[in-house]
């Protein structure tokens, strides 16, 4: 109950605040239905919904596309050199949206852009990519999200019972056939569950279209939300209406999923028996798909770190490479006592705060997960919400819910790991559902039948089976909290402040390239984490090998 | 009668600086505070030594400031320089976001800020008037005309200059020249090869539109859309553009993007067209300051010599009258800053920011 | 004694009367097989006993102590059951000796006892040696093994087992069941067992219980229900059978004589009057049917049949003949050709009247 009440407060605030001409308690302010109207009907607004969901749904589908090919050519291929190609995946995942679309401009602006550039040299054509399109925005959503979506169903095709596509083997299928009609259909509550999530983080976001978008004119609600709270006066109300418009999305998006998924216990693939899966053999075809993993880990991985790393040696971003042009100024900032701290905070939140939201999501899920009926539909619902509102409200929420409440919280960490909590809980209890709906209902009974409580099967049973799902939720969860600045910006106080808040102020103040040498401290802090934890506890080769 | 004792008084106070012997005896009590006191003595001869010893027993101060981190955090050295007994908090977002939170938690009663900055001068009148901020004269009020104050309550740290800008690997020395007028922006010779950016990106990115709009009527706003400008978000990006070689021109570019990639050697150039845009960004005391005392300090220290050369030596160009421009840019001989700035109504441009933006959407958003 | 009650048991699922009102006692030492077709109810009322469902209605008793009943329900943990899932339900993270071994850390056992009692459990199912293997490196019978030590381990009042055997081959499953029935007894176990293999049942009940659409249709040992049927369903479900359709023309206290068809005579043993005129089904099971041997003058329940079709089993043949345009089933060992006509003679001892 008091969990409700934390995710819904902020939310609740949010309805309200949309519904008032000013912020809560302004002496002035009074009831008004005037941002609905312009949130919901102006044609600026329903065209920039309509954009919003167009770029969710192209993103997600092309997202589970490429990402869900690659996880099929490393888990069930012999592909050469796939397990390194696998640790490789997660590596879009460290560098933020903001700071990727940073790096594809300086790759890909029309014309200083580094490709543009180097291309036109050898070839003459003026520009072979704008960044600046629909099609670069969606780019940029892609190749972030594909590695999303690859973690998801890799876990899923490792887990599916083999003998189940053997069969399909034995009634005459190939490969491919099997994976469409037999692999495919298993997997689908997952498949659901990540077109939605990656639906909404998309829907949400508002770096990417605000700066690829605004010279071709497209725009998103949460760049209309942006441009609300940036503006002067700021229309903190019509912001706030405007996220509530991106509820509605997510709430038709969930009824979607759910009929999706309504007889997940048909997929339930971990059962008491075990079976070893099938390797397709490709023949020569296996250099081909070796070549499209590559061929995508080019374009995540090396060509945007490659543009971070050099912009980050650079005074100024320019494609004109001089030697006077390099420095290394930008890495001696890092170093100052205030940075030191944003980045043991950061450590501290994604780490340890990690860990909390991971043990509560698992917890909630399987607490959830015993709610029969119209509650269960309920929770369903309510977790997807504080996803949904954008994360720029969501901190004008939290603001307004706790700035005037006689506890520790506004101003403490404990007001950003709310934050994080309410952010992530849409992906973290599904997630953790979906790693439960793997597990067979009968191995936790037959605990039960055993003697243990509910809750020792839980700990004993599931939570040691789930293992490798906890693990991959955990690493997600370090990856968004570390990456977290949206919310983080209008929270922050001198001493909880992070890293991204750190980057995001030396943007706001013109230096991009310092902000580029704090993106490659990160993703190398993030790396460094990760790999310890691989090292250590093996996170994730369990979560990647099962 | 009043102004004219002004000078008077000043000069006292000067003599009393001048003799030790008499200072020392309305000195702190605490000698560690000597040097510091010795320093007020020399730049804020109004505050008391009071003001020190009750700001020393503060002992913190929480600015909200914006996005210009490396003037305020070299501002904020010195200041710790001279008040080691004031310890600087700060919390840094940019304008909408910062504005927010300081509007929440002042009605919620929530005491954290001691001292706010905002590039909207608007926004800081409106405060005063809502009773929001402080009164505190400075003791350098004098040097600060109406225009870039309001009389204690802000000050300007700086004039956030609009100008023209280009690349100068792009644009060649001559047809820079047609850049020294802002009709200049309307000539054919830059159709596909400039940028602006969107006056939703607020703040200074804003108030050129309106004073053009005014100005120069609609029309000029036709012709620049006629030119299909690509529109960037804000001012950072748009800078950092130019700066790469992506985009050749600039027409509503801001000193605030352009100084830092000018000062790391960027091919870079601007001109500050008469009249001059450039609307102030204040500084002021939280009503609710919970270190109203090391407030006043920092508030006082911020306008003096040595704090206010330090922060407008990387952050902008000086309103202070007769401020010598500490920054390096003001040494080139290309630099000129406008005789004249073009006199607007600060409620006014607040309050018209929908009829701008839309005439912006009519002519140029839309016009592609 | 009565190890377990069931009283009036039910359970609502929706709209669906999974169970409806059943009541049965399971004796101490007893094996209790519950056999039905899906969807009769078997494994709902399982699941109840187990605590792992809540009753709509009803009371359960587990050693004199009520688990279950309308607004009280004991949690699985507590009511000292043990349970064999069908799919064994092996957890696939620990090995066989971590498997058999959890349920015994709750048990106050020093680690060298619970030790000596895992080891001694996995020797007596013969399974000693495989201590630290996992339970995917077994075969069907071996994990069916294990999943049956794991819970004969903590001595439960009472032992549940939800078709064990379904997942083994045919082979297989015929050696489990009787290992399986030893090994109960051996333990000296309580059990219910629930399946949907009528042959399974009969080798290893002691009782057994017809279950159809939630309801009983009749308990007793395999041998009253297989040679009394109470019913067309419980006959046609229970082993082979054959159907006949006739009515009374003679009837007298010990038997009746019914006319099928146009020419067949049937005489019956009867054990309750018989209303001459009334119309009845008549049970036959294949060992009621002998093959072979003279025609003889006079006697009854003698026919000519002609073989249909045959099914040769080693031992015996199953065949299926034509008896005056009537099919029947009939076990004989005469090796017949198909299609070659014999006598047969119907005891008429072994004919039960079934009420539709």
């Amino acid at each position: 109950m008091l969990l409700l009440v934390v995710i819904l407060a902020p939310v609740a605030s949010v309805f309200y605040g949309s519904f008032r001409t000013g912020p809560p308690g302004s002496p002035d302010a009074g009831f008004t239905l005037q941002n609905w109207v312009t949130a919901y009907f102006s044609p600026s607004y329903v065209s920039a919904l309509i954009n919003t969901v167009w770029l969710g749904a192209t993103v997600a589908a092309l997202s589970l596309v490429v990402g869900g090919t690659i996880a099929w050519i490393i888990a069930r291929t012999d592909t050469p050199g796939r397990m390194q190609l696998a640790l490789l995946m997660i590596v879009p995942l460290m560098i933020s949206n903001l700071i990727t679309t940073l790096a594809w401009i300086a790759l890909a602006a029309p014309n200083a852009g580094f490709i543009n550039a180097y291309v036109r040299g050898w070839t003459g054509v003026r520009t072979i990519f704008n960044i600046y399109s629909f099609a670069g925005i969606v780019l940029v959503h892609v190749l972030h999200y594909a590695s999303f979506a690859f973690l998801a169903l890799f876990a899923a095709l490792k887990s599916v019972d083999a003998s189940l596509e053997e069969a399909s083997y034995m009634v005459g299928y190939g490969p491919v056939q099997t994976s469409a009609r037999m692999t495919l259909p298993l997997i689908a509550p997952t498949i659901a569950t990540t077109f939605l999530v990656i639906f909404v983080f998309v829907a949400e976001n508002f770096s990417v279209p605000t700066l690829l978008g605004t010279p071709v004119g497209f725009q998103t609600l949460p760049s209309l939300i942006y441009y609300n709270m940036a503006v002067t006066p700021s229309q903190p109300n019509l912001a706030a209406a405007s996220g509530t418009v991106l509820v509605w999305v997510a709430i038709i998006g969930t009824i979607l999923q759910r009929r999706f998924t309504r007889h997940s216990d048909r997929y339930v693939t971990v059962t008491g028996k075990g079976s070893r899966q099938r390797e397709v053999r490709l023949g020569q075809w296996r250099y081909a798909t070796f070549g499209l993993v590559a061929l995508y880990l080019l374009l995540a991985v090396a060509l945007p770190y490659l543009a971070l790393v050099i912009g980050s040696l650079l005074n100024f971003l320019t494609p004109n490479l001089r030697w006077s042009a390099f420095t290394l100024d930008n890495y001696r900032v890092l170093f100052t006592e205030d940075n030191l701290t944003a980045v043991t905070n950061s450590l501290l939140l994604a780490g340890g705060g990690g860990l909390a939201l991971t043990a509560i999501y698992v917890l909630m899920s399987f607490a959830l997960g015993r709610v029969r009926g119209a509650w269960g539909r309920v929770t369903d619902y309510v977790t997807i919400i504080p996803t949904a509102v954008p994360a720029l409200i969501l901190g004008v929420g939290l603001i307004w819910t706790f700035v005037g409440l006689p506890v520790p919280i506004y101003g403490t960490m404990a007001i950003l790991m709310i934050a994080y909590f309410l952010r992530n809980i849409g992906y973290g209890v599904r997630q953790a559902d979906n790693a439960f709906n793997q597990v067979s209902g009968d191995l936790v009974e037959a605990a039960r039948m055993t003697g243990a409580s509910r809750l020792r099967a839980f700990l004993d049973v599931s939570v040691p089976i789930i293992k490798p799902a906890i693990f991959s939720l955990w690493t997600m969860l370090f990856i968004f909290i570390f990456m977290e600045v949206s919310a983080t910006i209008l929270l922050y106080t001198p001493a909880t402040r992070t890293m991204p808040t750190v980057l995001w102020n030396y943007m706001g103040s013109g230096s991009q390239p310092r902000a580029f040498a704090i993106a490659v401290a990160q993703a190398n802090i993030i790396f460094i984490v990760l790999y310890l934890a691989e090292r250590w506890f093996k996170t994730l080769r369990t979560s990647l090998d099962k | 009668m009043l102004n004219m004792c002004k000078p008077i008084v000043a000069t006292l106070l000067g003599l009393l600086a001048a003799a030790p012997a008499f200072a020392q005896a309305n000195g702190p009590a605490d000698a560690r505070l000597a040097p510091s006191w010795a320093f007020m003595q020399q730049q804020m001869p109004g505050a008391p030594a009071s003001l020190l010893e009750a700001a020393c027993k503060e002992g913190t101060v929480m600015i909200y400031h914006g996005t210009w981190v490396d003037a305020q955090e070299a501002q904020i050295a010195a200041f710790q320089k001279r008040f080691p007994c004031v310890k600087v908090e700060k919390f840094s977002a940019d304008t909408g976001q910062r504005q927010e939170r300081w509007v929440s938690e002042t009605r919620a009663g929530r005491r954290i800020a001691d001292i706010i900055q905002d590039s909207d001068p608007g926004f800081l009148d409106k405060q005063a008037s809502a009773g929001t901020l402080l009164n505190y004269k400075i003791s350098n009020d004098s040097a600060f005309d109406d225009e870039v104050k309001k009389e204690g309550y802000w000050y300007a740290l700086r004039a956030a200059l609009v100008g023209i800008a280009w690349n100068t690997d792009l644009v060649s020395d001559d047809e820079a020249k047609l850049l020294s007028t802002w009709e200049g922006v309307t000539n054919p010779k830059w159709a596909g090869r400039a940028a602006v950016v969107d006056p939703s990106a607020g703040g200074v990115a804003y108030l050129p539109w309106y004073i053009w709009l005014n100005r120069f009527g609609p029309e000029f706003l036709q012709k620049m859309g006629a030119l299909k400008p690509r529109i960037v978000a804000a001012i950072v990006p748009a800078s950092a553009a130019l700066a790469s070689g992506d985009i050749a021109v600039i027409f509503n570019a801001s000193e605030t993007g352009l100084l830092p990639l000018y000062q790391k050697g960027a091919p870079i150039r601007w001109s500050l067209p008469e009249p001059g845009i450039g609307p102030m960004t204040g500084q002021a005391i939280a009503a609710t300051a919970p270190h109203p005392n090391a407030a006043k300090l920092y508030q006082e220290y911020a306008f003096t010599e040595e704090g206010y050369g330090i922060w407008q030596k990387l952050g902008g160009a000086p309103a202070k009258r007769g401020f010598k421009d500490q920054r390096p840019v003001a040494q080139e001989p290309w630099y000129k800053i406008p005789k004249t700035f073009a006199p607007y109504d600060r409620a006014d441009a607040s309050e018209k920011v929908k009829a701008v933006t839309e005439a912006y959407h009519k002519y140029i958003g839309n016009a592609r | 004694m009565a190890v377990l009650k069931v009283e009036n048991l039910t359970k609502v699922f929706g709209a669906t009367r999974a169970i409806d009102n059943i009541s049965f006692d399971v004796e101490l030492g007893d094996i209790m097989v519950i056999v039905g077709g899906s969807g009769c109810g078997k494994t709902t009322t399982l699941r109840c006993i187990a605590g792992l469902e809540d009753p709509t209605d009803g009371v359960i008793t587990v050693d004199g102590k009520v688990v279950a009943a309308p607004g009280r329900s004991v949690p699985p943990e507590q009511r000292g059951i043990g349970m064999v899932f069908q799919s064994y339900a092996l957890w696939p993270h620990r090995t066989v000796f971590e498997n058999v071994a959890y349920g015994l850390q709750r048990r106050n056992l020093s680690a060298d006892a619970a030790r000596e009692k895992v080891t001694g459990i996995l020797k007596q199912v013969g399974l000693s040696g495989f201590e630290d293997r996992y339970p995917s490196t077994l075969s069907g019978g071996q994990q069916q093994r294990v999943a049956l030590a794991r819970s004969a381990v903590l001595q439960p009042r009472l032992l549940l087992l939800d078709e064990p055997l379904s997942n083994l081959d045919a082979k297989l499953r015929e050696q489990m069941r009787d290992e399986l029935r030893e090994m109960i007894k051996m333990f000296g176990m309580t059990a219910v067992h629930i399946t949907h293999d009528q042959a399974e049942a009969m080798a290893l009940a002691d009782t057994m219980i017809c279950m159809r659409s939630g309801r009983i249709e009749q308990v007793g040992s395999p041998r009253e229900i297989y040679r009394t049927p109470a019913n067309f369903y419980v006959a046609d479900f229970i082993g082979a059978c054959s159907f006949l359709t006739g009515v009374a023309v003679e009837t007298d206290d010990e038997s009746s004589t019914f006319l099928i068809g146009d020419a067949m005579r049937l005489r019956v043993r009867t054990r309750a009057p018989v209303q001459p005129g009334s119309k009845s089904v008549m049970a036959i099971r294949p060992d009621g049917i002998q093959i072979g041997g003279a025609m003889e003058a006079n006697a009854e329940n003698q026919f000519t049949a002609t073989t249909l079709r045959e099914t040769f089993l080693g031992s015996h043949s199953e065949y299926l003949l034509d008896v005056g345009g009537h099919r029947l089933k009939a076990d004989s060992s005469a090796d017949l050709t198909v299609g070659q006509a014999c006598r047969v003679r119907i005891d008429p001892a072994k004919i039960v009247l079934v009420p539709g």
